[in-house]
């Protein structure tokens, strides 16, 4: 770290030194709520007093026996405890915190006349090159002072447990409220923490609040660091955000264990897939929606879209059509009336004649019209060109009344117009072709 | 006679300028001048604007800053 850096961290520091050892302490907050409590405490003895002296005490006769079981004290004890004890108790609650709002008010005015300290320039640079000196990787970037502290390992009557490195981060321009403690490894609990007294990055000082403040703000940058680094390498187990075997030995109550991404999550952000049988979590982003067809949810890799309506269904129910192989929901779903298997619907159309859903392998086409029919309604053939032809395509000979399609009818006769089949036509003898030509 | 300062890191107090006999070693002069069991601390000194971990014969200088800072400090909630 060069000099004009350590000049400027220094330089930070000193003038934050200097404005928060003059700023007295603000104490008022504190006595404010304090008087509120013993406002309260009065109010609570008040109220146990009208309450507790309406309860009648209850005296048990023992079978046999002249002497009576005093289930709640005999009236006089009661009345003794409401008039007098209660009342001394809260009396003393109010008297003492009186006496620690006064005490709080001494103390902090002569602290705020001590910390008077003068940190020179020279003292702040002295710390910043002792830091760097110290420990192996110091930094500054982006106004922040890190330092790098390897290896933290936390030990509970059980285990070993490596958190690896972290970074403690301050603005030497307002280090007491900038602290922050980066997990440079994530090794992670099972409920989300990278140290059991770290919680979102923000350290839980505890018993090293007080020493940190006033390595602060005495110009001590260094025992500040060192401070902290001890309080990391500490494991209070009687208060911590999560204990150390959630490192090592996990209740994962209220968590599932998401077999995507193989990491233990919040029963929240569960979502099982009732066809693959497996659990995910929302971070896996599964993809996945409720069946349109039974409302289940699954997972995006077992769900199906219809081809028909584009909504999502499980393997269940849908149905491959059966001319294309496209997946069809039971809502989409179309029968053939005629061989009864399972179209899409665009494998089907409705017969002209009789409107039967036909699919496209039972389609007729009549050869004259080219409209779609089902084989019932197309099972007349033309007698003479032999084709089967559709109802509206059908007509009859006049002569020998068989069957003939309306293209082969077109060779009627000129004269009497008369439609018949070919034979008949040759053996026709028009009587008013004879007229005519009579 | 040489002043040596002495800090405690336990947020009570300001550090400590105590004369001390030329000579004296940082172990005579944790017994006289700290009450609790320097098993239970890291002591350190700040000489000639460096930082080390001094082990007990270590003769103290003038102006020299001891340091002690507690093994353990319980973080807490």
């Amino acid at each position: 770290m060069n000099e004009s850096i350590i000049i400027r961290i220094a330089n930070q520091y000193k003038q934050w030194v200097d404005t928060a050892s003059t700023k007295p302490i603000n104490i008022k907050p504190l006595c404010r709520a304090l008087r509120e409590i013993g406002e309260t405490s009065a109010k609570t003895s008040q109220w146990l007093e009208r309450y507790i002296s309406g309860v009648t005490p209850k005296v048990q006769n023992i079978p046999y026996s002249d002497e009576q079981q005093i289930g709640i004290v005999c009236q006089p004890v009661y009345t003794n405890i409401l008039t007098h004890l209660i009342s001394d108790l809260t009396q003393d609650m109010s008297n003492n915190l009186q006496f620690f709002e006064a005490t709080m008010r001494n103390t902090t005015s002569s602290l705020s006349a001590r910390s008077k300290l003068a940190v020179s320039l020279q003292d702040a640079m002295e710390e910043i090159r002792v830091i760097v000196g110290t420990w192996d990787k110091v930094t500054y970037e982006r106004g922040i002072l890190s330092v790098l502290v390897k290896n933290i390992i936390l030990n509970d009557e059980n285990e070993d447990v490596d958190l690896g490195d972290f970074e403690i981060r301050i603005d030497p321009s307002d280090p007491l409220s900038s602290l922050q403690i980066h997990s440079i490894d994530l090794i992670e609990s099972s409920t989300g923490y990278y140290h059991p007294h770290v919680s979102e990055e923000k350290l839980c000082e505890g018993e090293g609040g007080p020493g940190l403040r006033s390595a602060l703000y005495q110009g001590r940058l260094e025992d500040f660091f060192r401070l902290v680094e001890i309080i990391l390498r500490t494991y209070n187990e009687s208060s911590v955000h999560t204990p150390l075997d959630e490192w090592y030995d996990p209740n994962h109550d209220n968590q599932f264990y998401c077999d995507n991404c193989e990491a233990w999550r919040d029963n929240d952000d569960n979502y099982w897939c009732n066809n693959c049988q497996e659990n995910y979590c929302r971070q896996c982003d599964p993809g996945g929606a409720d069946c349109t067809g039974c409302g289940e949810w699954q997972c995006g890799e077992c769900l199906t879209m219809c081809a028909d309506c584009e909504e999502c269904a499980c393997s269940s129910c849908v149905t491959a059509c059966n001319r294309c192989g496209d997946s069809v929901c039971y809502s989409c779903q179309l029968t053939c009336d005629a061989c009864l298997n399972i179209n899409c619907s665009r494998c089907v159309q409705d017969c002209v004649f009789c409107a039967d859903s036909i699919c496209t392998n039972c389609q007729e086409s009549c050869p004259n019209c080219d409209d779609i029919n089902c084989s019932t309604c197309t099972d007349e053939s033309c007698l003479i060109c032999c084709k089967y032809i559709c109802k509206h395509c059908q007509t009859n000979c006049k002569n020998c009344d068989e069957l003939i399609c309306t293209t082969c009818a077109e060779n009627a006769c000129n004269d009497c117009g008369c439609s018949m089949c070919k034979e008949c036509q040759e053996s026709h003898k028009c009587l008013l072709s004879e007229i005519k030509n009579a | 006679m040489i002043n040596v300062t002495l800090v405690t890191n336990d947020g009570a107090g300001l550090p400590c300028r105590i004369p001390v006999v030329q000579g004296t070693t940082l172990e005579k002069f944790l017994d006289v001048s700290f009450e609790g069991d320097p098993a239970d601390f890291t002591v350190r000194i700040r000489a000639n604007g460096t930082t080390v971990d001094a082990h007990r014969d270590y003769v103290l200088q003038d102006g020299d800053r001891v340091s002690l800072a507690p093994t353990k400090i319980d973080g807490a909630l």
